[in-house]
């Protein structure tokens, strides 16, 4: 399909694009394109101007004073798998070897992808699994928000990511990304995202659920599941209550399943203290 | 991509591999090798081909078959032209790599 | 793939260009971006065609208001039923005895039967701004009841696609030789079983496309279009929209993959050219994925049962077919044909069964219409057959190898017309089969199977031995059963005066590299390079009538008429040669390019030969000037190539999800022209019967839309595959050639559902629908696992 037609313009400042984005209620952001022209070419989406963040000077992957991975939004990645496989955080290499395909890495951004948050999209579980925060810019000031709380309430004000900081905390912990691809699309229909933390494990899941999703409720639970005979079930009911989906190819009781059984083989490579 | 975010960049098309040190390689071996039936993926498959050889002149079969999987072919069922990107891989000049 | 290789099982490295394994002649253009579809033509005045769409799959139209979009900005037209009221539909080509056509309105009248159904046309400056018009087009629906599946449209009381018939009944078609009750009746085992081969969409990965150029100077039309029949498109397009033939040239240059859509005439390439001689310009539409998907012809879609009896060693005694067809909502060009007769004839596959009864209705249903596609019945037929073999050796514990060397049709008994009406022309099946089973390592893995069972390792191995139809013709054939088509190919072949060829043929290739393959053949014929031979396709101006490319015919059909014509022409350069030298033809010489006559020790050169033909200085009466040879040819019948599959499969217990480990392909199209493309068009019917069995899905959602990004194999996703080929010539035609484009996507479903199968067997699974999605693996084995009746 051919989009409708729409404005182009490339700012050079995140206030200029605040501005614009503010000033035409029809006004989107551009970063790598995917999902946004996707959209407007299948015409599920009209934007009366779009907003490109190229010239903004947002490209910079690096590692902060504090230790922590700070990711600017028009970063690729390819580039951030390309410097995760070298300074830490490694379960982003992971991610960029399993996601979408070259094309894709080389243009997407990681900072889109998780604005984006498609359900079988893959970078948001492992930014769900990181503790992510975004880099919120507005028109009255900036902030750090828990990309958990951005997925799960949005934000209705116009905004701006300038990019995600991971904490310095996970750098060197074990940690990995574990993915069952759908046929022929190459999104995730199950894939779990694990940062063990401490005594416990962080969990990101993908795929299977309606949005990309902290696994809390294993989380809490993964020592004792880890402890019983019958992982897969302790699992099964730690699962309740999520709200799962699925297509013709892969429904969602299917995914479900898959699901489990990749958690119980996480469970199966970690060994835990039993609880005190 | 919207053909102005490439402003600024230089681009290559199939029109112009035959003067490109890999695309060059790349054209003879989908030749030899029938990597082609219709033709209308090929372009798309030669570009993604450049650019996994450039970055990496040694690929394993999973290589190309992961560099190559975001481009459709309904012809071909995609064994010439793996056969196609090895055997280039095989040919290319040792300075292409560079 | 090393050029060694090429030359696999019963293939050698020949003597002559037939048989050589040649890179294509096509390749460098299309390497350089030099590839020239529809949509890369543009005309002076070019306009551009956007169609609105029935977002509904029933419903009726009530009003249609093109003020706004003819008011859009760019827009130079917006057209609708009312604008064509004295035309008819677009006819079916092929109309069963019996059957009740409903061709497809120009544009939707009334009702709206399918989503995805043309209600209207925006013709603007650009295709976006066709676009954005397209998007004003006002349309008032009331949604009706639809009917989806053949098996609701049959019901009584269902609602009616067609008002004006008394139900969805479209077609049917009953061949066999009877007496069934009575061989099953009694016999010692009998099992019966239902299958679906499912609904698949085409997804050629060009849409199609048209460029309609009416010149209102000389009153004639160009029509550019992306088809596999462009001199049939001509006729079909002339007739629906009333204009003469010879004042219509269609032009199909390159064309992205075919498979049998782009052999239709559609709606859109009627009204763009309408909308051309309204305008007086020309008038390009490029179809959008979305809309390739809904309204480009779909393929298979069967319901089918299996009712079949046989001894205890597995002899098979009789066998009943019934199936239910869905067609979608109008009869599509070949539409009430495939799915009869294409599967009709053929589900005895390669076997001997002395009673066959096949029942097969057509039906008619708010979805996309149905028609040819890779394979175009023969798939379903054989998938049938191939499973009912399985399932019979199973259930009578014969190893599924051996009970296919008991049922085989044995060379003795072959050529045969079996009681369905299949003509064999030649096969020897317990011998390609013993190659497959060598090559596939067989016994092995039924010991490795054996073993692996203990440990709950889940692995199969599965057969087809399909065979197929291939080559219409001859016309007589198709006549009976109401294929209004031409059953020839023809092949005009004329040298140049510098001693080049060139070779028009009404063949057209879609990727199957004809200018490669016919060059050989002529090569041959006149003794010269297929360097100095040109291939001319798809221009009716050049090419005047043809049949076209379809059902595996060009080689044996096409090539045939190249070989009959170019052997006409070196019959008289040989002839003239022998007259410029003052020689008896028997006593000429030829030496390469140069014809000696030894007794006057003179020579002249081909070119010369040539030269002085066109000339026409000294000719002898009987030969008269010029080296042209024009050949109509029709094959004595059809052939039927053949060829056994084997797949070997793993399957994870757990999660249900299935891999192909292997796939061995021996096949036998007779003669093999060329071996690396042969192998091409191998592969490529594999991707798409793997991707049938595992992944493809075109049956429409709840609201009757199909989905648009069904699975389609991709890169990653499938093996290497072991391809070879015995070979057992057809007295069919010259080239004792049959057919193989349509092999791999014929022989691969039944393969690999029967490896499923055998996979599964011992836990109790019975039956496995396509594709196999791990979901639905899963249940089987959770569905016997729980004590399911199987």
């Amino acid at each position: 399909m051919i989009p409708a037609s729409f404005d182009y313009v490339a700012p050079s400042s995140p206030r200029e694009a605040i501005r614009l984005l503010e000033s035409d209620k029809d006004a989107v952001l551009l970063a790598g394109g995917h999902s946004l022209l996707t959209a407007l070419k299948q015409r599920t989406k009209r934007a009366s101007r779009v907003i490109d963040i190229a010239q903004i000077g947002l490209g910079e992957v690096s590692i902060t004073v504090d230790g922590d991975l700070k990711i600017e939004a028009a970063v690729t990645q390819t580039a951030l798998a390309e410097y995760c496989a070298k300074v830490g955080w490694t379960i982003l290499a992971e991610v960029g070897e399993k996601a979408g395909d070259p094309m894709i890495r080389e243009r997407g951004t990681f900072v889109g992808a998780l604005c984006a948050a498609e359900p079988g999209g893959d970078w948001a579980a492992a930014a769900l699994a990181l503790d992510a925060q975004l880099h919120i810019y507005t028109s009255s000031g900036e902030y750090h928000l828990p990309y958990a709380e951005y997925l799960e309430d949005g934000l209705a004000e116009s905004h701006m990511v300038l990019g995600a900081l991971v904490p310095a905390q996970h750098r060197k912990a074990r940690q990995g990304y574990v993915k069952v691809k759908h046929a022929g699309i190459g999104w995730s229909v199950a894939s779990v995202g694990f940062v063990e933390c401490g005594e416990g494990i962080q969990l990101g899941a993908g795929g299977a659920l309606s949005k990309p999703a902290r696994l809390r409720s294993v989380e809490d639970q993964f020592a004792k599941i880890a402890a019983t005979d019958d992982r897969l079930a302790s699992i099964f009911s730690a699962l309740e209550g999520l709200e799962f989906h699925g297509d013709r190819y892969a429904p969602a009781v299917w995914r479900r399943k898959r699901l489990a059984i990749l958690l119980r083989d996480i469970t199966q490579a970690h060994s835990f203290k039993e609880p005190a | 991509m919207l053909a102005l975010q490439a402003e600024g960049a230089s681009i290559t098309t199939a029109e112009g591999l035959r003067e490109h040190r890999i695309g060059s390689v790349l054209q003879d071996a989908f030749k030899a090798c029938h990597g082609l039936q219709c033709g209308y993926c090929t372009p798309g498959m030669l570009a993604a081909a450049v650019g996994l050889l450039q970055a990496n002149p040694n690929p394993t079969e999973d290589d190309v078959r992961q560099a190559l999987r975001g481009n459709l072919c309904r012809c071909t069922g995609y064994e010439h032209i793996l056969d196609a990107v090895q055997l280039a891989a095989a040919n290319l000049p040792e300075e292409a790599s560079a | 793939m090393k050029p060694e290789t090429a030359y696999s099982g019963e293939l050698a490295e020949p003597e002559g260009w037939v048989g050589k394994a040649l890179p294509r002649r096509e390749d460098d253009r299309l390497l350089e971006g030099a590839g020239r579809y529809v949509d890369d033509i543009s005309l002076s005045g070019q306009l551009y065609a956007a169609f609105v769409r029935s977002p509904h799959a029933h419903a009726t139209l009530r009003n249609v208001d093109c003020s706004q979009a003819s008011r859009a900005a760019g827009a130079s037209l917006c057209l609708t039923a009312e604008d064509f009221k004295e035309l008819h539909e677009v006819a079916p080509n092929w109309v069963l005895p019996r059957s009740t056509p409903r061709g497809r309105p120009i544009l939707a009248k009334g009702k709206v039967r399918y989503v995805g159904e043309p209600v209207a046309l925006v013709v603007a400056s650009s295709p976006a701004l066709a676009r954005d018009a397209a998007d004003l087009v006002e349309i008032d629906y009331d949604p009706l009841p639809a009917v989806l599946h053949q098996d609701d449209a049959r019901d009584v009381g269902a609602p009616l696609v067609h008002d004006d018939m008394e139900s969805n009944l479209a077609a049917t078609f009953a061949p066999g030789n009877g007496g069934f009750e009575e061989a099953a009746t009694g016999a010692p085992f009998r099992t019966q079983f239902s299958l679906r081969n499912q609904r698949l969409v085409p997804f050629s990965i060009e849409g199609r496309a048209v460029n309609a150029d009416y010149d209102p100077v000389t009153d004639r039309m160009t029509l550019y279009i992306g088809h596999q029949i462009p001199h049939m498109a001509r006729r079909m397009v002339a007739s629906t929209i009333g204009f003469p033939e010879h004042r219509l040239r269609v032009i199909s240059p390159d064309v992205g993959g075919g498979f049998g859509p782009k052999m239709h005439v559609y709606q859109e390439e009627a009204v763009c050219a309408l909308a051309s001689i309204r305008l007086g310009r020309p008038v390009k539409w490029t179809e959008r994925r979305s809309e390739n998907v809904c309204n480009t012809t779909h393929g298979r879609d069967h319901a089918m049962h299996v009712d079949v009896a046989a001894d205890l060693d597995g002899q098979l005694l009789a066998m009943r077919v019934e199936s239910r067809a869905n067609i979608g909502a109008y009869m599509s060009s070949m539409g009430s044909g495939i799915p009869t007769v294409n599967v009709g004839l053929f589900v005895m596959g390669v076997y001997d069964i002395p009673n066959v009864e096949v029942d097969i209705r057509c039906f008619y249903t708010n979805t996309p219409p149905v028609d040819a596609y890779r394979g175009a019945g023969r798939p379903e037929a054989s998938y049938l057959i191939e499973r009912t073999i399985d399932r019979v050796a199973l259930e009578l514990g014969i190893d599924q190898a051996e009970m296919r060397r008991r049922n085989f049709l044995t060379e003795n008994q072959i050529p045969r017309r079996q009681p369905t009406g299949a003509m064999i022309d030649t096969g020897r099946y317990h011998h390609t089969l013993e190659e497959a089973l060598k090559r596939s390592d067989y016994e092995a893995f039924r010991a490795e199977q054996k073993a692996a069972r203990q440990t709950g390792s889940l692995i199969g191995i599965g057969i087809a031995n399909y065979t197929e139809s291939c080559g219409i013709g001859p016309g007589q054939v198709q006549k009976l059963v109401g294929f209004d088509r031409g059953g020839y190919e023809s092949a005009r072949v004329r040298m140049t005066s510098d001693g080049g060829a060139v070779v028009f043929s009404g063949s057209h290739s879609h990727g199957q590299g004809h200018k490669t393959t016919y060059a050989q053949i002529a090569a041959d014929e006149l003794g010269i390079s297929p360097d100095r031979i040109d291939v001319i396709q798809g221009d009716t101006e050049s090419v005047p009538q043809g049949v076209g490319t379809f059902n595996s015919r060009s080689v044996a059909v096409g090539g045939s008429a190249v070989k009959v014509a170019a052997g006409r022409v070196a019959d008289r350069i040989h002839r003239l040669a022998a007259h410029l030298l003052q020689a008896k033809p028997e006593k000429l010489e030829r030496d390469g390019d140069v014809f000696k006559a030894p007794a006057s020790n003179t020579s002249v050169t081909f070119a010369e030969v040539c030269h002085a033909a066109w000339t026409g200085h000294n000719v002898p009466p009987d030969l008269g000037v010029g080296l042209e040879e024009t050949e109509f040819y029709h094959p004595t019948s059809m052939s039927a190539p053949y060829g056994a599959h084997i797949a070997q499969v793993e399957i994870d217990r757990e999660t249900g999800e299935l891999a192909l480990t292997r796939y061995v392909a021996v096949d036998d199209c007779g003669k093999v022209i060329n071996p690396l493309l042969a192998r091409g068009q191998v592969h490529g019917g594999l991707a798409q019967g793997i991707g049938q069995a595992l992944w493809e899905d075109g049956m429409p959602q709840a609201d009757g839309s199909t989905v648009l990004d069904t699975p389609l194999p991709r890169f990653d996703m499938l093996p290497r595959f072991e391809t070879s080929h015995t070979v057992t010539e057809s007295w069919t035609n010259p080239l004792g050639a049959k057919g193989l484009g349509e092999a791999g996507a014929i022989g691969a479903p039944p393969a690999i559902v029967n490896a499923a199968i055998d996979a599964l067997w011992h836990l109790g699974v019975r039956e496995l629908e396509m594709p196999l999605t791990p979901a639905s693996v899963l249940d089987a084995i959770e569905h016997a696992d729980a004590g399911g009746e199987p």
